[in-house]
């Protein structure tokens, strides 16, 4: 995707983020991005989906590496991030932040 | 139809692969490679579909089984990329194709021997990651936990299986460490210009004619078909 952290000194805008967190979910889960647009902070995802097992989630974070220049540590990953949508979205936040 | 071709081992032998190809007399103009691993599942059939609309345009292609992939006996434990990269040079020379069209990590396959494509050009080393990151998830609902370095470190170590596949210690480093070379002769297609969604990420892949059509577009217009 075009939101890189090097177009914009300050880095990519919530929304950005948001916009390419919802265009990978669309592409790991197989789901329309109309579908993904319903996702809303509180939609479950890991336990919820079943489209997302393990294969999916570890697609779904280096997808999340690769389009919002982010390295995530092994210790980072744990079923809080993924357990809704808003959860990885606060975590693919706070990753650009101190990326 | 489907056709046979010798392949070359990492040990010197020859292992008779199959191939699906268009073409019925004349050379295939253009040598399809998919991607490696659980990618190349997910997009075969989005790859048949793209060699039969080239076909549909008069452009016709072959795609054949590197040793240890899709239909082969070989054992995946024993491949490598430099052997898959020498059975490349061997299936180019074989059918006298044209062009050759890789797919995402096969772009590291690029041997320079025919002008080629690299489609969504992916770096080995990032999907062996997420393999890695795959076997550790997988590990952690079983009970028996390493996390991904240790999973990683033991591949190069002594091989083993990461995400359902038989990965050899000589494999593991390779995908590690192999650059994907970008240089002369290779015609980058981002999946942008194709557009759709990304089909190799998700487990039931999928087709999509349109992008099929797209991707067909790029390679006939470069064949002198469009």
């Amino acid at each position: 995707m075009g939101e890189t952290a090097t177009s914009e000194p300050t880095g990519p805008s919530r929304t950005a983020i948001d916009t390419a967190l919802r265009s990978i979910m669309s592409d790991v889960l197989a789901l329309d991005p109309e579908q993904v647009a319903e996702f809303d902070g509180d939609t479950g995802l890991f336990g919820h989906l079943p489209e997302l097992d393990s294969m999916a989630v570890a697609t779904l974070l280096t997808e999340m590496e690769d389009r919002l220049d982010i390295i995530i540590e092994d210790d980072d990953v744990d079923g809080e991030m993924l357990e809704t949508y808003g959860a990885l979205l606060a975590f693919a936040e706070a990753k650009v932040i101190e990326g | 139809m489907f056709l046979e071709w010798p392949a070359p081992l990492p040990d010197g032998g020859t292992s008779m692969e199959m191939a699906v190809s268009t073409a019925r007399k004349a050379n295939p103009y253009l040598l399809i490679i998919p991607p490696l691993f659980d990618e190349a599942n997910r997009m075969r059939a989005q790859l048949v579909l793209m060699m039969r609309t080239l076909q549909d345009l008069g452009v016709t292609s072959v795609m054949p089984d590197l040793p240890g992939t899709n239909e082969s006996l070989q054992p995946q434990a024993a491949q490598t990329l430099s052997a898959w990269r020498a059975a490349v040079i061997s299936a180019t020379e074989h059918f006298g194709v044209s062009r050759a069209l890789f797919v995402r990590s096969a772009c590291a396959l690029g041997t320079g021997a025919v002008p080629a494509f690299h489609y969504a050009s992916h770096d080995p080393a990032k999907l062996l990651r997420a393999m890695v990151r795959a076997q550790s998830l997988a590990e952690k609902e079983a009970g028996n936990h390493r996390s991904p370095s240790e999973i990683l470190d033991g591949a190069r170590a002594s091989g083993g299986t990461i995400a359902g596949w038989q990965i050899g210690p000589a494999m593991a480093q390779q995908l590690c460490e192999t650059q994907t070379d970008q240089s002369d002769g290779v015609t980058p297609i981002a999946q942008e210009e194709i557009g759709g969604r990304a089909l190799w990420l998700s487990s039931e892949g999928g087709i999509d004619e349109k992008q099929a059509k797209a991707l067909a577009a790029v390679v006939a217009k470069e064949a002198g078909a469009l």
